[in-house]
């Protein structure tokens, strides 16, 4: 019973204790067998797998290009980056040699070669082989683990991307977790949009793992682990609530079903209403709480937060309404681009209200809200905008208009400008400048309704 | 082309110049010795306000200044957008327009600027001054951040560079610039006046203008004098003679907005709402300034509405207009006004 519980933090360090290496076999065998052995077992795309492993094989074969191929590799976690290289590599008989960042080692008297340097020899010295390879294997480097030293001076890595551009010769793959906060956004950081243009770097952008191919995925590891005799096969509940609650995470989708198909856990059952009480065990209490410490942190793309708000579900509460959304949250999630967020709601909102008075109350918050974002000075002040819209948004929306609306983006406002346009005629003049000379060169009002 | 009488007959000393002649005097003596500090010339359109900078500058380099050509300047923002904008400048002045860039005038304002001021100007003869002048126009349009940027320029290199700011309201400058130059409100001429120059300007011209006609576009130009003689010439160009001057064309933008004035009162819905949203769109596009669309939308709206909501119309297009000089996304009050205003006939039509 007792070693059961450790599995829980999922330590893949070696093992340390007696009692744990008897074990160790069996259960290495059940998760290495759960990781893909063929591109087929991927949970991704199979349009995804083809672009990425094209792009290897085009960065391999192309041997008179004059610089290092580069290939940036974004995504949601757990949605399989790391392991769709691996298995293309694997397949294609590729070596993919990755960057581990390493501890810094200091000498009794000299300091040891900082981070940036090993980064750079990583990429550069990467050309010498080990004497244990077999000759003509073509090889690819992985870079995931980002020194830290670069969240604060992102130009250091320029540079490196600078020398190994002309210098290193295998290709590079950069693989980068998408992050909700600004700070760490490490592809806005250390890939900004010109650098990915100057080093010819292509970008293939990986979504979260959709539902079909994540109950794919769960069934394949389900009939893997029915085979063996430590674990029993989760049940077909257990499954769904994984897949809902995973929210396209799909290591974490597999991290619970290792959970859930452990012999003594045979009560596990989730619901998958959870706001939904019935008389409870106190059994039952405490794995639904294991379950929900696995629920990984909703993240609400711009689309799925704008329905959020201009949809609101009320539920409910006695003889009032609440609404029914975790609007602290919603906020925090949009709180990088307030302004975006905000000219995005403006060019949408009308399409969903119903009724003439709500639009007023909206439109009186909206331009509230616009007041505060403008004259803003920190950003918490852009917090409160966002909460007195968002709330007023859904406050106000009791006539709803439920249909589907497409959303459009904002519109941006470009002043028409003539060519020759320095006439110092000032826009309200023109008219009077197309009477005399008798052209049409600025634009002419005309009513339609 | 043949020349406008507007720029045909605009005033090119002060000596020319046809009212505020109290004031001309003393700008005159002011700018007589380099001594003066930055200046900020303020007023409602068409009142002549860059006439008078032109005539100031005239009076610090001579004839020079009259020599213009214009520049295309590209200016890198720090996120590495390039930025363009079109300058008019001689070889003592430099005239921008920041707010024709955006969100990005701070940058011109610290760069362009920046390098304007810090050059040293090459005396070549003795009539020259030892410094340039920048003059900046919409400067009520600039983003706060540029005008905080502006404020440091400003005392730095007050020593090589004037600034003459020009504005239509002193309300969207922040204090800071205004107490560091020299105010100086130009008010628009009185209807008299207009009158007297429109009549001028035709003699010049050799066309008879009767006064009765000129005393009638002098009202209808609402204190713009270069709207009353554009509006003269217009009336010229169309049919010739004066004789008979029923109708004095108005601009289309404004006639635009009084329909939509009328389309606002006739129907209420929010399909309307999306509609009308188009067509303010359509007048922000062509440059109309919000501040001029709001003020005659809410005059087309007082008139034609039922006479109990005019208060609380007016008390709301406070509120909206106020709200809309303090932010930058105008089409957003102007819209909240327009639906307030809405809910205002609705629930009045509904009352009856």
């Amino acid at each position: 019973m007792k070693k059961f519980t450790r599995w829980k933090s999922f330590d893949f360090g070696p093992e340390t204790s007696v009692d744990e290496k008897k074990s160790s076999p069996k259960r290495k065998r059940t998760r290495t067998m759960i990781i893909p052995q063929s591109t087929a077992d991927l949970a991704v795309h199979s349009k995804k797998i083809q672009e990425i492993e094209g792009w290897i094989k085009f960065a391999l074969n192309s041997k008179e290009k004059k610089h290092t191929q580069f290939l940036l590799i974004t995504g949601p976690t757990g949605c399989g980056k790391s392991t769709t290289i691996l298995t293309i590599c694997k397949s294609i008989n590729v070596k993919v040699i990755e960057w581990i960042n390493p501890v810094d080692i200091d000498y009794e008297l000299l300091k040891g070669p900082g981070q940036i340097a090993k980064f750079l020899e990583f990429f550069i010295e990467s050309k010498y082989n080990s004497l244990f390879d077999e000759t003509n294997v073509q090889k690819i480097l992985l870079v995931k683990d980002f020194p830290n030293v670069f969240v604060k001076k992102n130009d250091e890595f320029f540079n490196i991307l600078e020398e190994s551009y002309y210098r290193a010769t295998y290709p590079v793959i950069f693989v980068c977790s998408d992050c909700s906060s600004n700070d760490l956004n490490l592809q806005r950081l250390l890939f900004p949009d010109e650098i990915q243009a100057k080093y010819s770097i292509s970008n293939i952008c990986f979504n979260y793992c959709a539902p079909t191919l994540l109950k794919k995925a769960l069934k394949r590891a389900q009939d893997i682990i029915a085979q063996s005799e430590l674990f029993k096969g989760p049940s077909s509940d257990t499954i769904e609530a994984i897949i809902a609650t995973s929210m396209g995470d799909l290591r974490s989708a597999m991290n619970q079903i290792y959970i859930a198909s452990l012999k003594d856990a045979k009560s596990l059952h989730i619901d998958i209403s959870t706001s939904e009480k019935q008389g409870l065990k106190k059994k039952r209490v405490e794995k639904k709480l294991t379950i929900k410490s696995m629920i990984k942190d909703e993240s609400l793309g711009l689309f799925h937060g704008l329905g959020r708000v201009l949809n609101p579900k009320m539920r409910n509460h006695g003889n009032t309404y609440r609404i029914n959304c975790d609007i602290q949250k919603l906020v925090a999630e949009f709180s990088i681009q307030p302004n975006k967020f905000h000219s995005f709601l403006f060019e949408n909102y009308l399409k969903y209200f119903g009724d003439l008075d709500d639009t007023q109350e909206a439109s009186d918050t909206l331009s509230f809200a616009t007041l505060i974002l403008t004259n803003w000075d920190n950003i918490q002040s852009c917090t409160i905008s966002l909460w007195i819209q968002i709330l007023g948004l859904m406050i106000s929306n009791r006539h709803k208009e439920s249909k589907w609306t497409q959303i459009t983006g904002p519109k941006k406002i470009d002043k028409v400008c003539c060519d020759g346009d320095r006439d110092n005629i000032h826009p309200t003049d023109r008219f009077y400048y197309n009477i005399l000379t008798k052209t049409r060169k600025y634009h002419t009002f005309n009513f339609v309704t | 082309m043949s020349m406008l009488w507007v720029d045909k007959y605009r005033p090119k000393d002060f000596s020319m110049l046809d009212y505020h002649i109290q004031q001309s005097q003393e700008l005159k003596n002011l700018v007589e010795h380099s001594d003066f500090p930055h200046l900020l010339i303020y007023g409602p359109s068409g009142a002549g306000k860059k006439t008078r900078i032109m005539c100031i500058l005239k009076e610090l380099f001579g004839p020079g200044v009259e020599r213009l050509k214009m520049d295309n300047v590209t200016v890198v923002t720090p996120s590495n957008k390039k930025v363009e904008i079109v300058t008019v400048n001689s070889n003592y002045h430099i005239e921008i327009n920041p707010s024709d860039v955006g969100i990005y005038d701070r940058v011109i304002i610290m760069d362009l600027i920046k390098n304007i001021a810090q050059t040293q100007h090459i005396t070549t003869n003795n009539n020259t001054r030892d410094f340039k002048v920048v003059v900046l126009t919409e400067a009520d349009n600039l983003t706060v951040d540029a005008q905080h940027a502006l404020r440091r320029t400003m005392e730095k290199y007050s020593s090589n560079c004037r600034l003459i700011l020009c504005a239509t309201s002193l309300s969207p400058v922040i204090p800071a610039i205004q107490s560091r130059c020299l105010l100086i409100r130009v008010p628009a001429p009185s209807t008299k006046e207009i009158a007297t120059i429109l009549q001028t300007t035709c003699k010049k011209e050799d066309v008879s203008l009767p006064l009765s006609f000129a005393e009638e576009l002098a009202k209808v130009c609402n204190g713009n004098l270069r709207r009353a003689l554009l509006m003269c010439e217009a009336c010229k160009v169309e049919n010739n003679s004066f004789q008979d001057y029923k109708t004095i064309p108005q601009p289309d933008w404004r006639v635009f907005i009084t329909k939509l004035a009328d389309f606002i009162i006739q129907k209420q819905s929010i399909q309307n709402i999306v509609r009308i949203r188009e067509q303010l769109y359509e007048l922000l596009t062509n440059g109309i300034p919000p501040e001029v669309i709001f003020r005659n939308l809410v005059e087309a709206l007082v008139l034609k509405c039922n006479e109990a909501v005019i208060p609380f119309l007016v008390q709301e297009a406070a509120i909206y207009e106020y709200r809309m000089t303090q932010g930058n996304k105008h089409i957003i009050h102007l819209e909240a006004f327009v639906i307030k205003a809405m809910c205002l006939f609705r629930n009045k039509s509904n009352t009856q």
